[in-house]
């Protein structure tokens, strides 16, 4: 493997990482969507077009293997904490969270796990990286409108779950 | 128990803090994965060997057997029509000062037995200020997701009507996100441009429904052409646009096949847009 992949690696490892977690809801299953992203990005790197940046094409194979492979890998496994320890580091890793909210981090958590696949990774992208509407429409490759109803529909399904609310 | 309801600003804040937590965990990138650079040298020679025998066999298969693919409407023939013509398939149809833009039909997963089928298009209006947009459509699945104003100051503009088969449609919402795509070179250039509606067509329902009843020998399709004829055809929305000063413009937008090739194979809906 050359420099610049090594570069790649050490540069993106960690926010790939984040994504991954944040698709997949738990570590084990985030840890294969990882290997798999990077085993796809080396063998395809022949095909990368530099107009794109690097992060982009990358995050688009991470949610295009998490999308495609999600019936027969990824997501089987329901997000479950180990140990309490698990869950109490995964929820101190959230900025702003404190005992008093965890309850609604935790909720918020389940809510956004049990969401259609299609409308989670818009909601990941969105919030992930900050990415703009046309940025999320570039890495999936599908209309800005769908986006935006994508977005639009989990937010109040989000809203719904979190309130209690009937769906 | 929470004792406060979450809003949108709430909810906003927590997604944001959720999706930027950093990982507690550091995965590293397997040795083998990071091998396959190397591997990948020595097998070309072999996958190309491969790829020229899987051609070669698939063209034996296909010219034994073009009459009966096309007539056995299985889910593999679903599928790759799906993301061959119906993926981001956008088909421009400029009408001055009304610009109908954007339209898409994709996303056909029979293995996850679901349809989705969104059609998008925005509607373009330079030089005037529009104060209400009224429309109906034939269809009764068709919903606004979104309206999207563009160089508008919305404070000014509180009496602005989003009117859906006679039902006030309050969802709208600033988004300058959606300029590059909705405005069209040439009108921004030539107008000032006011106002951009996007909206969103769900066509999800009626296509999972009408799916459903074709793969289940419900036998009110003959072919895929008229499953998807029963879909797209003859569906049109009337739009009626009233300026500031007054005058009102009248459009229909209707979906339709590309007549100069009717075939499923390449099908096209396409958006019209006509006075009435």
């Amino acid at each position: 493997m050359n420099l610049v992949f090594e570069k790649y690696i050490s540069d993106y490892s960690a926010d790939l990482t984040r994504l991954c977690i944040s698709l997949c809801g738990n570590v084990s299953d985030a840890d294969d969507l990882f290997q798999d992203t990077w085993y796809k990005a080396i063998k395809n790197y022949g095909k990368y077009n530099f107009d794109m940046p690097f992060d982009k094409w990358l995050y688009s194979i991470c949610v295009n293997t998490y999308k495609d492979s999600l019936r027969l890998f990824y997501n089987k496994r329901k997000m479950i904490f180990k140990t309490e320890e698990d869950k109490t580091e995964f929820l101190n890793s959230i900025p702003d969270s404190c005992p008093d909210n965890y309850d609604d981090y935790l909720q918020l958590h389940t809510a956004v796990n049990a969401l259609p696949k299609k409308q989670k990774i818009v909601i990941v992208l969105y919030y992930f990286k900050d990415y703009s509407l046309n940025e999320i429409s570039e890495i999936l490759k599908i209309p800005i409108g769908t986006v935006k109803s994508r977005l639009n529909l989990a937010k109040s399904t989000l809203k719904r779950r979190l309130n209690n609310e009937e769906i | 128990m929470r004792k406060f309801e979450i809003n949108d600003e709430k909810l906003d804040e927590m997604l944001s803090n959720y999706c930027k937590k950093s990982s507690p965990y550091t995965f590293r990138v397997k040795e083998k994965v990071k091998r396959e650079r190397i591997k990948k040298r020595f097998q070309i020679k072999y996958s190309t060997a491969c790829y020229i025998l899987i051609f070669a066999f698939f063209i034996g298969l296909c010219v034994n057997s073009i009459p009966n693919f096309f007539t056995s409407y299985n889910d593999f023939f679903i599928i790759a029509n799906a993301q061959g013509a119906f993926e981001e398939n956008k088909i421009l149809t400029a009408y001055q000062p009304v610009k109908v833009d954007s339209l898409s039909c994709y996303d056909y997963d029979i293995n996850d037995k679901s349809v989705e089928v969104d059609i998008n298009f925005g509607v373009c209006c330079a030089g005037k200020h529009i104060s209400k947009v009224t429309y109906t459509s034939n269809y009764s699945y068709f919903i606004i997701n979104y309206v999207s104003v563009e160089n508008f100051d919305i404070s000014s503009r509180e009496k602005m009507e989003f009117n859906h088969n006679g039902v006030v449609c309050n969802r709208y919402s600033v988004d300058n996100d959606s300029q590059s795509v909705l405005i069209d070179n040439e009108i921004s250039d030539n107008y000032p441009v006011s106002l951009v509606c996007f909206l969103d067509a769900d066509y999800n329902f009626e296509a999972q429904r009408l799916l459903k009843k074709y793969k289940n020998g419900e036998d009110r399709f003959d072919t895929l052409n008229d499953l998807y004829d029963s879909i797209f055809r003859n569906v049109y929305v009337d739009m009626e646009i009233t300026f500031d000063d007054g005058s009102v413009d009248n459009h229909r937008i209707e979906l339709a096949y590309d007549e100069k090739d009717s075939s499923y194979k390449t099908f096209k809906p396409v958006v019209t847009a006509t006075l009435k």
